[in-house]
């Protein structure tokens, strides 16, 4: 793949643009809490990737306020709203589908900053797109955590169970 | 009664929502953006979903006589 680093960031910048307009589509439209507050949260972190983009092609240098989502602030958004919304779950087709486009997106997006980091010819862009394929890969977990409680809560919560107790 | 469907194509960001949701009257296209089969409907089918999950609200379903 040969592109040139400007394309690469217009391509970025407009693959963010994209998710964040779908996640808030979504957050508004979901019928339950869980969904609601997964793409709430995703919605936003589209939000300072593309702050982060802007920079990056001004300065060349990742933006210092933003930091790496960590795996653990991952599950706490999703547990949090589980123990808030479970017994409020309604879940509508447009939810579950939500879900599936959400994963479908987080994937396409990895995939292509992977090639991106690949083509990267120097330290700092390939850093940059590195560090974009984590978020989306921890993206992917969120949602897939959220669509397995959502579709079937009783073996979510069995799963939870078991891996408490094996530790 | 008939209906007619309207899609805002420059506002659709290709997410996909209508398609999966409603795949007997919207399919997606090479560009990466969704278009209707059809555009004149006697029912309105599954298009209200379609209208109800577009997270940009590009879709329109209109009733004609």
């Amino acid at each position: 793949m040969i592109m040139d680093i400007g394309k690469s960031l217009r391509m970025a910048l407009e693959n963010e643009q994209k998710g964040m307009k779908m996640y808030e589509g979504f957050a508004k439209k979901a019928k339950n809490e869980i969904t609601k507050r997964t793409f709430r949260f995703l919605a936003d972190e589209e939000v300072k990737h593309i702050d982060s983009i802007k920079e990056f092609a001004k300065t060349g240098k990742m933006k210092v306020k933003l930091r790496p989502i960590t795996e653990v602030k991952v599950k706490t958004i999703f547990k949090t709203s589980v123990s808030h919304f479970s017994k409020k779950v309604k879940t509508g087709t447009m939810d579950i589908e939500a879900h599936k486009l959400g994963m479908e997106l987080e994937e396409k997006s990895y995939d292509l900053y992977e090639k991106m980091a690949k083509a990267a010819k120097d330290r700092k862009s390939k850093e940059f797109f590195v560090f974009l394929m984590k978020e989306e890969s921890l993206h992917y977990d969120l949602i897939r955590n959220a669509f397995d409680f959502i579709s079937d809560p009783e073996s979510w919560y069995a799963g939870e169970e078991k891996r408490m107790m094996e530790g | 009664m008939a209906f007619k469907i309207v899609h805002d194509r420059n506002a659709c960001i290709g997410c996909g929502a209508c398609a999966a949701i409603c795949s007997a009257n919207w399919k997606m296209n090479k560009d990466g953006k969704s278009d209707p089969k059809k555009t004149s409907l006697a029912e309105i089918g599954c298009n209200q979903e379609a209208v109800d999950s577009c997270p940009v609200q590009c879709i329109k379903v209109q009733k004609s006589k």
